[in-house]
């Protein structure tokens, strides 16, 4: 057992904050580090000690590994824990701060790294008896071998990057007489993105499911999984609701996909926390591993509402050498969660981010709603990192009663001053296909397009009238106003 | 009071009228509903009321109009009295150029009872031109600029509707209305 008393939280957000709510309930220390723009962010309050990084762009900052090593050290700290993004999935970086003598809080670079080229995590499922997409389990290397590889595979298809991960590096194939174009382009640019130019082939699959499973794995080789997550509400790749359970998976397809997740963890020797995740084919009604993030996951929240296990304290359990406290069958799920991420993106422009100045900040509360935010009222939106200001987290006894407390909660949420995804959440509730529970990863192209109604309209043409008839003294038309009123209106005679 | 409000390039038009101790807006003739704002103290927060129905939004005055956020959004939001409005879109329309008719329009349904001014007349900003009646209120229409009286294209006695235009003005060169304009917000 190694004892960890101090933990350096190299991240920022509403993670860093996670990370050091669940150390403080276990009594260890907790460092904060930061950038310029992070100056006074609520993870920089809440730690006991909190230290500056560099200016605000992450490469100078966040991603600084030796300036966070060396706080570490300075500061006698014990583990690092790298929240998700930034350095959590940099094998390099896990093995840099363990050969400095402490603890990563995730798992070794190695199993990082057979989970981090996508081509050997593949071949990891495969061994492990698990369904992979069909395609190519080794880098092709010509066009040649493109063709004759894809006659197998079949049109359309996608010629993915071994480096890639997360929609990145990816590319659409529809037809033989396009491959050679897009095959040396993905290579070219694979190459530039990534520094490797090793691709593969992968049937595509039109209609589909993004379903992804926690697991939990100590050093003693134990894994366990935590059911899973629906995440198909995504735009470029980028998760905008998550639920658990997924809605129309049975019992039986539910229990193998944990199954199967477990299996992938014990391929690559996990430790810690971690999501295996599958792609759904709708049609085939059938499941495929995707990819593995050996991370804590931004929607790791609605788990642990569901399971009633706090995963990030288990990841701080595992650090220390602990053998996993629950067995499988321990892990009972109860009733249904839903999360919806609150990004600064406009959704009326195909989510582009808003930034600005968050003038005011009404949370929401009440039975079985969680918030996990960092951001305060006068805080910018900065345009260096990812624009989530908030997790939104419903619970409810059944799936019906946490979209209803969701709806609520979002209707009692006010980020002003920038332009949320509040409203978008709000719609999508309400798709058919949400509630059914029938939507695939094209569910926010299939929406219904948000305008403003005429009800909307009135609102808010009210409210700015209201608000001038108020104000009146302060306009010079305002005179005018007044003239229509009293001057130019009057009883007759 | 009538106010064009334009939410971000959408405009509309909304009416306020203060009857008994009660604030009314009135969107279209049939539209009418009693609405109420309240500020929260020492903050942008307010409870806006429309029928018996309560949201809160937040609204801040900003340079150039208003910034108004609800529902996850923020708009950017204008406004001003549909005189103003229905004068500058004239101007931006039809150039600054001293001499093009501004047509002068009903801004409520009614009938003209008086025509105070005769055609080639020259006539200061603000002159009245006509009233017109309508719900046992009589409404005095002026010039929205100096100028000389144009075409007038009513007569007395007759009905109006809304926007129908009842005369034109041919500005004077040395316009005296850009204060009124820029006195917009």
């Amino acid at each position: 057992m190694t004892s960890i008393e101090k933990v350096l939280v190299a991240n920022r957000g509403e993670i860093a904050v996670r990370v050091i709510r669940a150390c403080r309930e276990r009594g260890l220390a907790t460092v904060a580090v930061y950038s310029d723009a992070d100056r006074w962010a609520l993870h920089t309050q809440l730690a006991d000690e909190a230290h500056r990084l560099g200016p605000a762009a992450a490469a100078e900052s966040y991603l600084r590994t030796d300036r966070i090593i060396e706080i570490a050290q300075k500061t006698e700290c014990d583990a690092i824990h790298p929240g998700y993004g930034f350095l959590s999935e940099r094998a390099k970086f896990a093995d840099q701060v363990e050969s400095a003598g402490l603890v990563f809080i995730g798992p070794t670079g190695e199993s990082m790294r057979r989970m981090g080229d996508k081509l050997a995590a593949r071949q990891t499922a495969k061994r492990q008896g698990v369904p992979t997409v069909p395609g190519a389990y080794d880098p092709i290397a010509d066009v040649g071998t493109a063709r004759n590889a894809a006659r197998e595979i079949g049109y359309p298809l996608l010629i993915k990057a071994a480096a890639g991960g997360g929609g990145k590096g990816m590319r659409l194939v529809e037809s033989e007489q396009q491959l050679e174009n897009s095959f040396e382009r993905a290579v070219s640019e694979v190459e530039k993105s990534f520094g490797d130019p090793s691709v593969y082939l992968e049937r595509f699959i039109p209609r589909s499911k993004h379903i992804e499973v926690q697991v939990l794995a100590d050093n003693d080789g134990n894994a366990i999984h935590l059911f899973e997550r629906e995440c198909s509400v995504q735009r470029r790749y980028q998760k905008l609701i998550e639920e658990t359970p997924a809605p129309l998976l049975d019992d039986a397809t539910r229990q193998e996909m944990g199954e199967a997740a477990v299996a992938v963890a014990e391929g690559c020797d996990y430790r810690s926390a971690g999501t295996v995740e599958f792609i759904y084919d709708v049609d085939a009604d059938q499941y495929y591993f995707l990819e593995m993030n050996a991370r804590i996951q931004v929607e790791h929240p609605i788990t642990e509402e569901t399971t009633g296990v706090d995963l990030v304290g288990e990841q701080l359990e595992i650090a220390a050498g602990r053998p996993l406290r629950f067995r499988q069958s321990e892990v009972v799920p109860r009733g249904a969660a839903i999360e919806c991420r609150l990004y600064a993106e406009d959704p009326l422009t195909d989510f582009l981010p808003s930034t600005g100045r968050i003038e005011e900040l009404v949370w929401p509360s009440g039975p079985g709603i969680r918030l996990d935010a960092s951001v305060a009222r006068g805080d910018d939106v900065s345009p260096y990192y990812d624009p989530m200001v908030a997790k939104l987290v419903a619970w409810g006894p059944d799936r019906k009663s946490a979209i209803r407390r969701m709806d609520g909660a979002l209707s009692e949420t006010l980020v002003a001053g920038v332009t949320t995804t509040v409203g978008f959440h709000r719609r999508a509730l309400l798709e058919d296909a949400f509630r059914d529970g029938s939507y695939t990863t094209d569910f926010i192209k299939e929406m219904t397009e948000a305008e403003l109604s005429s009800e909307d309209l009135q609102r808010l043409a009210t409210a700015a009238a209201l608000e001038r008839h108020e104000n009146r003294a302060l306009f010079l038309d305002a005179l005018d106003d007044h003239r229509d009123q009293e001057t130019g209106w009057r009883s007759r005679p | 009071m009538s106010l064009l409000v334009e939410i971000g390039d959408v405009p509309i038009q909304i009416e306020l009228d203060e009857t008994g101790d009660r604030m009314w807006a009135v969107w279209d003739e049939d539209e009418r509903m009693p609405v109420e704002l309240h500020r929260h103290p020492d903050s942008d927060l307010y409870t806006l009321e429309i029928g018996n129905r309560r949201e809160t939004i937040w609204m801040a005055r900003r340079e150039g109009g208003l910034q108004i956020h609800w529902n996850g959004r923020t708009h950017d939001v204008r406004v001003q009295s549909a005189r103003v409005h229905a004068l500058r879109r004239r101007l931006h329309e039809q150039g600054p150029s001293a001499g093009s008719d501004v047509p002068v329009e009903a801004v409520m349904p009614g009938i003209v009872t008086r025509i105070l001014v005769e055609e080639g007349q020259t006539v200061a900003a603000e002159a009245g031109l006509l009233v017109v009646d309508a719900m046992k209120m009589e409404n005095e229409i002026r010039a929205p600029s100096a100028g000389v009286v144009g075409e007038i294209s009513v007569e007395s006695g007759q009905e109006v509707k809304r926007g129908q235009t009842l005369c034109v003005i041919q500005p004077s060169q040395s316009d005296e209305n850009g204060g009124e304009a820029h006195g917009d917000e």
